[in-house]
């Protein structure tokens, strides 16, 4: 994820990359999301997260319409039973 | 595979970058377990096979732990009297919030290439964001620094959620 000064720089940096456009998020939702996603990382419980728990911290940031194949995500990824063990991973 | 010890090497691994800024090498994560370099390694793997960290391909390096970066990036993060270097725009606010800890944060624009200092204070990122041009090597002047809020500021996720563990370096 790259830090940008706006959404024209954003623009500019897609289309000479030849890269679709995805999503920006300013700093202040991202802090809170970073707040969410990080809290508990330095701790020895801290296993992982499954994708229920990772849509979870996205709905509390109020970012489910801004990552919208979050839920296409598990879909796919449950499709076979590969697909599930990858689910299992950390996020 | 033992899954209590695997748990206690990664939160050593997170512990020693805190306190180094640097991740262990297997062999100093095996000499603190009084266990092989080749246990070590193995075990290494599997953190890296399930997310907990990523290693340099074929090596046992560690690369990422995120937030934090095993190499130098244009992400530097000045937090505890120690300055670390997270993965990406986002986890440059996110070693703050794993450390729960202030911490001031020097970041490149992107495509604008403009040096951008931020403030995370008492859990809030401070509104006034300090730009200058980055290009050559003296500090930035009067006339190059310039103040923007933050909410100008924008970090963007190039690629779906559900795609980023493909190639995790671009991700």
């Amino acid at each position: 994820m790259l830090l940008f000064r706006s959404e024209e720089w954003v623009d500019k940096w897609c289309k000479r990359n030849n890269l679709e456009r995805g999503k920006a998020l300013s700093l202040q939702q991202v802090w809170e999301l970073s707040k969410l996603w990080y809290h508990n990382r330095m701790l020895l419980e801290y296993h992982g997260r499954s994708m229920e728990q990772v849509a979870e911290i996205f709905k509390q940031a109020g970012l489910t319409s801004a990552i919208p194949n979050l839920k296409l995500c598990r879909r796919q990824r449950c499709q076979t039973l590969t697909q599930r063990r990858k689910a299992a991973r950390l996020f | 595979m033992n899954d209590s010890l695997l748990w206690q090497i990664r939160h050593f691994v997170y512990t020693h970058l805190a306190y180094t800024t640097h991740p262990p090498s297997a062999e100093v994560t095996a000499a603190h377990f009084n266990i092989s370099n080749e246990e070590a390694g193995e075990l290494y793997k599997e953190l890296h096979n399930r997310h907990a960290f990523f290693l340099e391909p074929e090596t046992l390096t560690i690369r990422m732990a995120n937030p934090f970066s095993g190499i130098p990036t244009d992400f530097k993060v000045h937090a505890n009297g120690k300055a670390y270097y997270a993965n990406c725009a986002w986890d440059m606010l996110g070693i703050p919030a794993a450390l729960h800890t202030d911490a001031v944060i020097e970041a490149k624009s992107t495509e604008s290439n403009e040096s951008v200092q931020l403030e995370i204070k008492n859990g809030q990122i401070n509104s006034n964001v300090t730009l200058s041009d980055s290009e050559g090597s003296l500090p930035p002047t009067s006339e190059t620094l310039r103040s923007a809020q933050s909410d100008t500021l924008l970090v963007h996720f190039p690629i779906p959620f559900s795609h980023w563990y493909d190639d995790l370096v671009f991700t």
